[in-house]
């Protein structure tokens, strides 16, 4: 620093991740820093000595913290020294970590705030909670053939809201302790949850639907590619949410976390059923009035069938993907 | 209820056949334990006649020289040569590098055995052992006539336990399985199969195969004629290549069994407004199910038909078997959407093997929509290759009827060890046989139905 500090002085007490747990103010120097009770600045360190270090003003006005021969010493950049002018790094004391900063020190300028504050508390977490419970309340009216009653639905409702809940109550959890800004916002990660679990439906009917109408097979063959990527694409908000700072390398994170996932869904269907795709054929079936294809005639499927023999062929001379000499019957 | 049938006498090994629902009920089947009657004396005698031509054959583990398997067996006349089943020396056929056999007599006298022949479609082997036989056992030109009703003896070493003879009666020729098998109302134990059947005059009148399991003293025969016939090819040395022999015979066999089974036009069934191809038949029965739940907002009705037996190939490998079943589904109070969740629930639910298994690749499938004449189809074709048999295809077929929204016709053909011709003729035949009876109009009949 070239510039003479000027007083008021700050004395910052760092996390071990530099972030803020107290400042003190000081309006005069010398600062004298220790455990001991005739300091200005009191450190409840056993490391620190009773009289640890003193901040002064070199003859120019430039501050500079001078050991007072204790047994710690300070360490600036990972190095003991006894003396060190202060232009904003961080100092170790023991196991202390302090910066030391002036009146004239200038800060960043604000972040332009564009959280939409009316979109927090109750209105997302009602949102969340109503669009969940249709998206349960529709899955299970689909897959009860039976008569059924409203136990089933409460049922399932009441499942799908306790693991949602736990989900959602770890990333309110993570986001109070180290968000920015220190709130839960409970509501907001309910909401980033139900609005996945909305689009991963609408991609199952719209998918399923396109794939029956126009025979395109594969539509539901890779489904759990796409699964993949809203989840991660879940997982981004949540970051995101709890820190907006940082988007582009959440995104980035996340972006890396679909692709691994997509390529262990690969790995693992191969190892199962010898193919990449999820399900070796389409396994739904629809109302007929959806489609749109034309209908082969049969010798042209038993053409395409013919087709199949030398690809068996060739697998057959390859070795079997398990062993299942060893696992008998 | 299920029916399983086992193939006997490997301790270890036995054969499960594709279940078939609703066996009838076998009345008294608990009240009476089958009590045995004593042995009679001629049981004495002959088991002390036959006793030193009398045989158990062991497969061993290359490494170690651990049993593996065990079975019985006979020497033939005065030569060296011991009839004994396929099924009892089938790894040294499929895993010539890993397994070898061996014999014991009934007098605890051990050797090797070397495989000369085998019939993998009737399950029977010869082998060719260090000792001769005595010439008790011998296969004429001129077969025994049996009567139904009349003494049979089987020998044999059941369990390992030790040799032993037991006593039953004839009961006429079975022709459940593809090749004709003896029903010997007797008990025959894992362990005695490839022992000899004799009548009560010394002749042989088969070899032990197997018995139902959900059954009481049900057992099974191979008829001597072809014991005679396999020893009339068999030469002293021994071919080396048997997988490739087993294959030819599989070859065959599925040749003959789709050229009959397909020599007349499938029998039609009514399911609703369909008529669905099956085949009934001295080897092929069908059992039909149905959900009877009035409260049930469906209706569901199945027809399954399955060949009752197949070839044992393997401990992991059963070919030469077809097998057809058809889902009839009626919508009574859904809706299309939950409808189409529940027939998809079905047509999910079907599985076509994976890739781990030792004898078979992966599935290889082709799925499309499929019309014949009257109806269009979602149809799924997998076709799976048997690793150790060149030119031999498991072929299952799924289709889905794809004319109407409430009500739904799936049905399955699996054909397994067929060659890929064969598998394709079956394939195509099934799927022109499906019909719709009534107007193929799917538009008027929706709004008739809202009636």
């Amino acid at each position: 620093m070239t510039k003479p500090d000027k007083p008021p002085y700050f004395i910052e007490l760092l996390t071990r991740d530099q972030s803020l747990k107290a400042r003190h103010r000081f309006d005069h120097l010398p600062i004298r820093i220790g455990r001991g009770y005739d300091n200005d600045l009191i450190l409840d360190d056993p490391y620190v000595a009773a009289n640890h270090a003193i901040v002064e003003a070199s003859e120019t006005g430039e501050l500079y913290l001078r050991d007072l021969h204790s047994k710690n010493g300070l360490i600036h950049q990972g190095k003991r020294q006894s003396s060190i002018a202060l232009n904003d790094d961080v100092i170790r004391l023991g196991h202390t970590n302090i910066r030391v900063r002036d009146a004239a020190f200038s800060v960043q300028n604000e972040l332009v705030d564009t959280a939409s504050h009316g979109w927090e508390g109750w209105p997302p977490a009602l949102a969340g909670i109503a669009m969940i419970t249709i998206s349960a309340c529709i899955s299970t009216w689909l897959s009860l053939f039976e008569k059924s009653s409203a136990i089933n639905y409460i049922s399932v409702i009441a499942i799908t809201f306790s693991i949602i809940l736990i989900w959602c109550g770890c990333w309110a959890f993570a986001n109070r302790v180290i968000g920015l800004g220190g709130q839960a916002r409970f509501g907001r990660h309910l909401f980033i949850v139900a609005c996945a679990i909305i689009i991963y439906d609408l991609w199952n009917i719209l998918s399923m639907t396109f794939a029956y109408a126009f025979s395109l097979a594969f539509l539901t063959r890779y489904g759990n590619h796409m699964a993949m990527a809203i989840c991660a694409g879940m997982i981004f908000f949540h970051l995101s949410t709890m820190n907006n700072q940082y988007a582009k390398r959440f995104m980035i994170a996340c972006i890396m976390l679909s692709a691994i996932g997509s390529g262990l869904i690969l790995i693992s269907n191969y190892q199962r059923s010898g193919q990449l795709a999820d399900a070796l054929y389409m396994t739904h079936l629809l109302p007929p009035a959806l489609r749109q294809s034309a209908n082969q005639p049969v010798d042209l499927f038993i053409d395409e069938a013919k087709a199949m023999k030398e690809k068996l062929d060739k697998a057959r001379l390859k070795p079997a993907n398990h062993n299942s000499d060893l696992s008998g019957d | 209820m299920k029916l399983f049938r086992c193939a006997l006498l490997l301790i270890s090994h036995c054969i499960l056949l594709n279940p078939i629902a609703h066996a009838a009920p076998t009345a008294a089947d608990t009240e009476q334990q089958a009590t045995l009657p004593a042995p009679s004396s001629r049981a004495q005698t002959l088991y002390m006649a036959a006793r030193d031509d009398l045989l158990q054959i062991r497969v061993l583990l290359k490494n170690g020289r651990t049993q593996s398997s065990v079975g019985s067996g006979f020497l033939i006349g005065t030569s060296n040569l011991v009839i004994t089943n396929y099924h009892v020396v089938s790894q040294i056929v499929m895993f010539p590098e890993s397994y070898v056999g061996e014999f014991m007599d009934t007098h605890g006298a051990r050797g090797n055995i070397k495989l000369l022949a085998v019939d993998a479609l009737h399950d029977l082997a010869v082998v060719s052992v260090t000792r001769n036989g005595t010439g008790y056992f011998k296969v004429p030109d001129a077969l025994p006539s049996l009567t139904q009703g009349q003494y049979l003896y089987s020998l044999g070493n059941p369990l390992d336990l030790g040799f032993a003879i037991s006593e039953g009666s004839y009961n006429g020729v079975i022709r459940r399985g593809f090749y004709e098998q003896l029903m010997f109302t007797g008990p025959i134990n894992a362990g005695m199969s490839g022992g000899p059947n004799i009548t009560q005059d010394g002749h042989v009148a088969g070899v032990n195969v197997s018995k139902r399991l959900d059954g009481e003293l049900v057992s099974f025969l191979v008829p001597v004629e072809y014991v005679r016939n396999l020893l009339k090819g068999v030469k002293q040395t021994s071919p080396v290549a048997f997988k490739k022999i087993v294959g030819q015979q599989l070859l065959t066999h599925q040749n003959a069994m789709i050229d009959n089974m397909l020599a007349q036009p499938f029998s039609v069934k009514a399911l609703g407004s369909y008529k669905v191809p099956v085949r009934e038949s001295d080897q092929m029965r069908c059992w039909g199910s149905s959900n009877n739940n009035q409260d049930s907002p469906y209706n569901f009705n199945s027809v399954n038909c399955a060949m009752e037996s197949a070839i044992y190939v393997s401990d992991q490998l059963q070919a030469g078997q077809i097998a057809i079943r058809h889902e009839y589904i009626k919508a009574t109070d859904l809706d299309s959407l939950r409808f189409s969740a529940l027939q998809s629930s079905s047509f999910k639910n079907e599985q076509f093997g994976n890739d781990k298994d030792a004898s078979r690749t992966a599935p290889a499938c082709n799925e499309q929509f499929v019309a014949n004449a009257s109806l269009p189809m979602r149809a799924v074709l997998c076709v799976r290759a048997y690793r150790e048999f060149e030119g031999l295809y498991d072929f299952s077929l799924l289709t889905a009827a794809a004319d109407e929204s409430l009500i739904s016709l799936q049905s399955r053909l699996d054909a397994n060890g067929v060659s890929y011709d064969n598998g394709l003729r079956i394939t195509r035949i099934f799927l022109n046989s499906i019909e719709r009876t009534s107007s193929p109009d799917p538009i008027k009949r929706k709004s008739a139905r809202h009636d």
